[in-house]
């Protein structure tokens, strides 16, 4: 118990530190290179503005990324399946879809899109669930039954993305998962969303061994589960919903940062959870950066990049569930 | 005295009555044993005082209420249950027992030092020690067994409900349990309701004694008067040889056992 829970204060430590690093990094690598230390105390107007767009982006990064990464945990730990993520059970592709219809159609309001991703993620899991026949027994077939939601709204998205009168600019992002459209008020949100879900999460972190038991065992102890199960999956809704608001459909973010934290630390809820967010804040991050710097004028989205390192982690563990190493 | 009340409890099980016009009284600080034939219904009755499962007619009642009155956590506190079988998580021993303090437990208080000493308490109850740090997934049977009943222990219930809380161990793991559960009744004034399949240990250990068969109460009573031939063989439909007491009636926990 104490050597697990200096590994968790390593680790928490290393990494955030490391995403500080890649912070002030980033600040001033990009199209133009920004030697920080001169220009904190120039006046210079283009380069104030420059720097606010990078700071915008980058805490939307670790934002985004780090609230993908917690939600895709914890629905991990209530469905008891590594494989699940966000992007792969449809939840992203549902709430993307509202968004863009509703802007499309309607008005384009990002308080409306906060809400619309909510619904949308718990739509998507909702949906996933109907079509699995509510057997989260079946890890592969459940993933399975995500991945096609999730392939035939990213087709009807890029139907009415392509069929769309304005320019598609404004929309690809939700496609590719980039951050080059941030607005200020998304940003705003994305920040607020932060500070309400992570210490509602934190609390609920602790009593997540519950989900570990057999249900007659939780009806012993005095759990009552189906409350449990609602209240944190509307949170893991909630924290997915408002990193799609901010970065759209995020490919294998969510799959690679709970993993990836699991293998710091082994399977524990509680700290999982804030390990999640600084794994996620961080590959996002850098992922955004090395998109802007590889050949830069000319940006890769993010979304491209974490979808070229999450792709191997998946066959990975797609590899240890057939040798059955899978728990 | 009675304070677990069942007034005509039926229950359907696949459309068909299991339980029809239940009506049963325990008694407080008593050991009871429920003995009968497989599919008899026994589990089921615990279920049914547990609450996971809901009886169609009649009521429950803990303590003069209705057990469908209590909250989730208030419930806990008054009765534990034990299931037959369950899938033990990968979990140490030690957080595994510390779940059994869920009900005692707010929203923002991590455990407390008296938390940890009834952890303790009841893992040193159940003689697993030496296995603290290790996953409980990965102890054996017998050991599992005593991992669960530590963990509703740590509960601190007056009530338990145990499903069969001998299967899976050996004899003198058996001989130690009953002692466990003799003592709990003594020192801490526990209500025992368990199934047992040995008669000979029903005998020794339990102040009353309860046959079932197919859903009816046959017999309920001292064990002395309930245990004999003739009873025997309207249960189970088999000719008995049997020899009691071996240690007398309620007379288990003077055997030298260590």
């Amino acid at each position: 118990m104490r050597i697990a829970d200096v590994n968790v204060k390593k680790y928490t430590t290393i990494l955030s530190f490391l995403l500080l690093v890649v912070f002030v990094a980033g600040l001033s690598l990009g199209t133009i290179n920004i030697n920080l230390f001169q220009e904190i105390f120039s006046h210079h107007e283009d380069m104030k503005f420059i720097l606010q767009m990078r700071i915008e982006r980058e805490i939307m990064a670790i934002c985004c990324g780090g609230m993908l990464a917690t939600g895709s945990a914890m629905l991990q730990d209530l469905t008891g399946n590594k494989m699940v993520a966000p992007d792969l059970i449809g939840m992203t592709s549902v709430a993307c879809l509202l968004i863009i219809i509703c802007n499309l159609f309607w008005i384009k309001s990002p308080i409306l899109n906060e809400l619309l991703a909510i619904t949308g993620s718990a739509l998507g899991f909702l949906a996933c669930l109907f079509l699995a026949k509510n057997n989260i027994a079946n890890r592969l077939g459940f993933v399975l039954i995500g991945v096609s939601i999730s392939f035939a709204l990213s087709a009807v998205m890029q139907l009415l993305i392509l069929n769309a009168p304005e320019s598609m600019d404004a929309y690809f992002h939700f496609m590719t998962g980039s951050l080059y459209a941030t607005q200020f008020e998304t940003v705003l949100i994305v920040i607020s969303a932060v500070l309400i879900a992570l210490p509602v999460c934190f609390i609920i972190s602790k009593r997540f061994l519950v989900f570990s038991l057999d249900s007659a065992t939780c009806h012993s102890i005095g759990v009552s589960i189906k409350t449990y199960r609602i209240s944190s999956f509307l949170l893991a809704a909630f924290l997915v919903g408002s990193s799609v608001v901010g970065v759209g459909h995020l490919g294998f973010l969510g799959i690679v940062a709970p993993n990836l934290a699991r293998l710091m630390v082994g399977n524990r809820p509680p700290h999982i959870f804030i390990l999640s967010f600084l794994v996620g804040g961080l590959i996002y991050l850098f992922a955004d950066i090395l998109g802007r710097c590889l050949i830069s004028p000319v940006e890769i989205p993010a979304g491209m990049l974490t979808n070229i390192l999450g792709a191997p982690l998946f066959i990975y563990i797609l590899f240890k569930y057939y040798r059955g190493q899978y728990e | 005295m009675s304070e677990i009340t069942l007034t005509h409890v039926t229950y359907y099980q696949n459309h068909k009555a299991l339980f029809d016009n239940l009506n049963l009284q325990l008694n407080k600080k008593k050991i009871t044993c429920l003995i009968g034939p497989n599919g008899s219904g026994k589990s089921t009755l615990l279920k049914l005082i547990a609450g996971l499962l809901q009886a169609s007619l009649g009521e429950i009642t803990l303590e003069a209420k209705s057990i469908s009155a209590y909250s989730r956590k208030d419930f806990a506190k008054k009765l534990a249950y034990l299931p037959q079988q369950c899938v033990l998580p990968n979990l140490p021993l030690q957080e595994y027992v510390a779940l059994g303090r869920f009900c005692h437990q707010t929203w923002f208080a991590n455990l407390q030092e008296e938390d940890h000493n009834i952890i303790h308490q009841a893992i040193a109850l159940t003689d697993l020690q030496s296995l603290m740090l290790q996953p409980v997934n990965t102890l054996s049977g017998g050991q599992q067994q005593r991992a669960r009943l530590a963990l509703i222990l740590a509960q601190q219930s007056e009530y338990l409900l145990l499903d069969e809380p001998l299967t899976g161990l050996d004899l003198k793991q058996q001989i130690k349990m009953l002692n466990l559960l003799l003592y709990l009744q003594k020192h801490h004034q526990k209500t025992i309701l368990m199934t047992l399949h040995d008669i000979h240990q029903a005998a020794e250990i339990s102040d009353e004694v309860i046959f079932i068969k197919n859903g009816v109460i046959l017999n309920h009573g001292k064990p002395e008067e309930v245990i004999h031939h003739e009873g025997l063989y309207d249960l189970f439909d088999y000719h008995f040889e049997i020899n009691f007491p071996r240690n007398g009636y309620n007379n288990f926990g003077h055997r030298d056992c260590y």
